[in-house]
């Protein structure tokens, strides 16, 4: 390694370990989770989709992504319609022994038809600001995968295409920038977005315990000029043995 | 922010109504007399005339084993009624089916206990007194003829109804609250997704939403009881924490707003409810079902000061506007629209909504607005026997899509354009809410036509469909001109082709104008003469006759026909004034002034062709 190397290295690892991700897509539905069956969407990204958008990018159990902040580059368009699902799923641990149980099992997705409705968002574009931090796992000097997240990026290489709320809902994405250069966003979009808006809460993330427990942390959302902030901090934690009715999950301890 | 807001709203008008109480109707009042305790007889009171709702119990119930409302409950609670059906005469005479008895007497069995246990904790009220001795001594065997099991029955002493009493009311709630916040023993703490505090969660929404077309009994506003709609297998409102207060608050808000009919408008199997912050502001909403002309002018006069309402955007406003579109699938509540603006926002869309779909009565010389629904209606087939529109035929949700867009101040469907064309070619029916239509559809959807949208003429535009709807409207009046008594005009005729292919119509139109034209200058030369040349300069306007009209230029063809109808309008009008005042008429206004025939009731005219 060269002396200009070295010192190129010494100064990018003094850099802050930020990472900026534009992400667009013609519909979005990040559900709020009060209205949830007949989905509504909330008005903008939350931290926990943002952070979906990062991973499908690159991920690595060496780091882990904190978002920091999501600005809303184009107004809020809402739009709705109705789609055609099912009512059971396999997730419940009743439908996944009962499966183990009986061999034969057909499932008529016709007979069990449940039609929801979606208020989406259309025409999204968001610019995502988070920071890389180092799990118990990790060796290397962070600013490596910082790079490689940077490289990747410019590429447009992802581990799956990034989604908005719904696998459906595709996300294209690339540098800062990008979202102009594909014309994307104009001008005129960043003049019709309101100053403030507030948002009721929201989920920060989601903890997973032991045995396909969760529990889930939330914070209050607030839009200012069209940017989420979110707290490194939620509020305090919902007890998870107390939330009626929770059945448990089929998850892969339990079930072996 | 839904339920939130609704929260807010439900402590802003705190008071109006006990917790889980509902406006129902009573149909049978039994009143105890408190004085004659033990065997006398009640009084069976039949309120069925009355069509009165009184606050009573409620709470949403369902299952195989539902739970019993305390002292207002149907009849097969209450009274142990088994139920009426079809007899051999066709009459409906008493069940005796075994499983209906059965069913009955379990119920009525549990609403006992409710009762009884209501009456043991208040010992020494002498109305729980009444109601449990009454309790002892009846055994339900005989009911008023018509009662059927599913009227609502009201326990009353002395005329005073007991679940009015404040000792029923706090009992009901708590005894409400605890069924509803999950299972017993269990720690049911945490922190709500509404009010962001550490509270006693529910299980399920204590209060059912009414008052949505095509609701059921219980429909709720949050329901998940599929396993698709859980979050990792957690059922009914794990994964969505709301707590007891804010719950019963929101849900028993939004029905008092969809029993208000200033908060609420019904469009097709869509609600509407809308509400302020502030409770007292005035928003004017009600202008979207009953435009008043004057009213409506100020709304439209505030949007020429955009500045106004952008300075009220910049700071945080106070007073928020919400307005929520529900409607119901089986029985859960969708919503389908929600909107939080600034109250001055609303206003200057409302404005908005006024002056796109504007019309000019040329005649009287005023502007005229019309309601959501009537802009619906007349999207509907036109009966031309029975004069009026059919309303069975309006598109659907068209007027639900409509109040959307003058809430949003977005385009209307795409759709309404080419329906509506559809509809005045196959029936020839112009009228000013059709135009009105035609005007938003084409100001909000293309940015095209802007200098066209104006509701008056505009003699300049070189836009094809426009000049040939003006040519059409002065063929028309030359033909009324010359044979004022004509019993079907060119227009009847020649309206629905013309509005498609106008070259085919248009030429052999003005070959046939000629005749008509020598008839009129042997009355008045200069009339005929100020008409031809009038329409010779219409026709310069145009590089060639179209052959045919796209959807868009269409739409401009009926606005330019009614544009150059209503200009003829009002130069009738002011040629009737002139002649009254004995002036002298020039060759212009000898062109537009209608033919004496018609003149006296050309006033009458006028207002039946709209």
């Amino acid at each position: 390694m060269t002396r200009e190397q070295t010192r190129r290295r010494g100064e990018r690892a003094d850099r802050p370990l930020h990472v900026e991700v534009e992400a667009w897509g013609p519909l979005a539905c990040f559900t709020r989770p009060e209205l949830k069956v007949e989905r509504v969407s909330y008005p903008t990204m939350t931290p926990s989709a943002a952070r979906g958008v990062l991973e499908a990018i690159f991920w690595k159990p060496e780091m882990t992504y904190r978002v920091e902040r999501i600005e809303q580059l184009k107004p809020v368009r809402w739009t709705r319609f109705r789609r055609n699902e099912v009512n059971n799923s396999i997730i419940t641990k009743n439908a996944y022994e009962s499966l183990r149980a009986n061999n034969g099992y057909r499932y008529d997705v016709v007979e069990d038809r449940g039609q929801r409705v979606t208020v989406a968002l259309s025409d999204v574009a968001y610019r995502i600001h988070a920071t890389i931090h180092a799990t118990d796992r990790c060796t290397a000097p962070l600013p490596k995968y910082r790079d490689q997240f940077d490289r990747r990026l410019a590429r447009g290489a992802c581990y799956e295409q990034p989604h908005f709320g719904c696998r459906e809902f595709a996300a294209f994405f690339g540098p800062r920038g990008s979202a102009e250069e594909a014309s994307v966003v104009t001008a005129a979009d960043q003049a019709g977005i309101p100053p403030i808006d507030e948002v009721g809460l929201m989920l920060h993330h989601i903890e997973y315990l032991p045995k396909g427990k969760e529990r889930y942390h939330w914070f209050r959302a607030s839009l200012e000029h069209g940017v989420l902030h979110v707290p490194d901090r939620p509020l305090a934690p919902a007890e998870v043995s107390g939330m009626p009715g929770a059945e448990g999950r089929a998850s892969a301890e339990e079930v072996a | 922010m839904l339920l939130q807001s609704l929260v807010q709203q439900a402590d802003s008008r705190q008071g109006d109504t006990p917790e889980y109480y509902l406006a129902r109707r009573v149909m049978w009042q039994i009143d105890l007399s408190g004085t004659a305790i033990g065997n006398a007889e009640p009084l069976v009171i039949d309120l069925r005339q009355e069509q009165r709702k009184i606050t009573a119990p409620y709470t949403g119930r369902s299952g195989s084993k539902p739970a019993p409302i305390l002292f207002a409950d149907t009849a097969q609670f209450a009274l142990a009624h088994h139920g009426l059906v079809k007899g051999p005469d066709g009459e409906k005479v008493l069940s005796v089916n075994s499983a209906a008895v059965t069913k009955a007497r379990t119920r009525h069995a549990a609403y006992r206990d409710l009762v009884t246990s209501w009456c043991n904790d208040h010992p020494h009220l002498p109305q729980a007194q009444t109601v449990a001795a009454w309790l002892n001594s009846h055994a339900p065997t005989a009911w008023p003829l018509e009662m059927d099991k599913d009227h609502l029955v009201a326990i009353s002493v002395d005329g005073e109804w007991v679940h009015d009493l404040p000792e029923a009311r706090s009992w009901w709630a708590d005894k409400v609250k605890k069924a509803k916040s999950g299972k017993a023993g269990k720690a049911n703490q945490g922190l709500c997704l509404v009010c962001g505090h550490v509270m006693p969660l529910l299980s399920t929404l204590p209060v059912p939403i009414k008052g949505i077309p095509n609701s059921g009994m219980n429909t709720q506003l949050v329901c998940l009881n599929q396993p698709a709609h859980f979050r990792a297998g957690t059922k009914q409102l794990g994964a969505t924490p709301i707590c007891v207060d804010c719950g019963t608050k929101s849900a028993t808000a939004l029905n008092m707003l969809l029993a208000d009919p200033e908060h609420r408008a019904f469009a097709d199997d869509c609600a509407i409810v809308w509400w302020t912050r502030d409770p007292g502001t005035d928003t004017a909403m009600w202008t979207l079902r009953d435009p008043r002309p004057e009213e409506v002018a100020q709304l439209v006069a505030g949007v020429r000061y955009p500045r106004r309402g952008r300075d009220a955007l910049a700071v945080l406003d106070e007073d928020a506007f919400h307005a929520l579109t529900l409607r119901v699938n089986t029985n859960r509540v969708i919503v389908a629209d929600w909107i939080t603006i600034p109250v001055p926002e609303l206003k200057r869309r409302l404005g908005t909504w006024f002056a796109d779909q504007q019309t000019w009565d040329g005649w009287n010389n005023t502007y005229t607005y019309w309601s959501v629904w009537r802009l619906a209606l007349a999207c509907a087939r036109w009966d031309k026997r029975k004069n009026k529109y059919v309303d069975t035929t309006v598109p659907k949700h068209l007027q639900a899509d409509l109040t959307k867009a003058a809430l949003h101040g977005a385009a209307p469907p795409a759709h309404l354009l080419p329906v509506l064309l559809q509809r005045i070619r196959a029936d020839h029916h112009l009228d000013r809410p059709r135009l009105a239509l035609l005007r938003l559809a084409l100001i909000r959807t293309t940015t095209r036509h802007k200098e066209l949208c104006v509701p008056q003429l505009n003699p300049q535009s070189t836009e094809p469909g426009y000049v040939c709807g003006r040519i059409m409207a002065m063929l028309e009046a030359i033909q009324r001109k010359a044979m004022p008594k004509v019993n079907t005009t060119i227009t009847d005729k020649y309206l629905s082709t013309a509005v498609v292919s106008p070259r085919a119509v248009l030429t052999r139109l003005r070959i046939g104008a000629r005749p008509h034209l020598r008839t009129i200058a042997r009355t008045s030369g200069p009339a005929a003469k100020a008409m031809d040349s009038r329409l010779r300069d219409a026709f310069d306007l145009l590089d060639t006759i179209p052959a045919h009209l796209s959807t868009e230029q269409q739409a401009l063809f009926i606005l330019g026909y009614d544009h150059q109808r209503a200009h003829s309008a009002r130069a009738a009008a002011e040629a009737i004034k002139a002649r009254e005042a004995g002036k002298e008429l020039a060759a212009e206004q000898q062109a537009d002034a209608l033919p004496e025939a018609s003149a006296e009731d050309a006033d009458a005219s006028d207002n039946t062709r709209w």
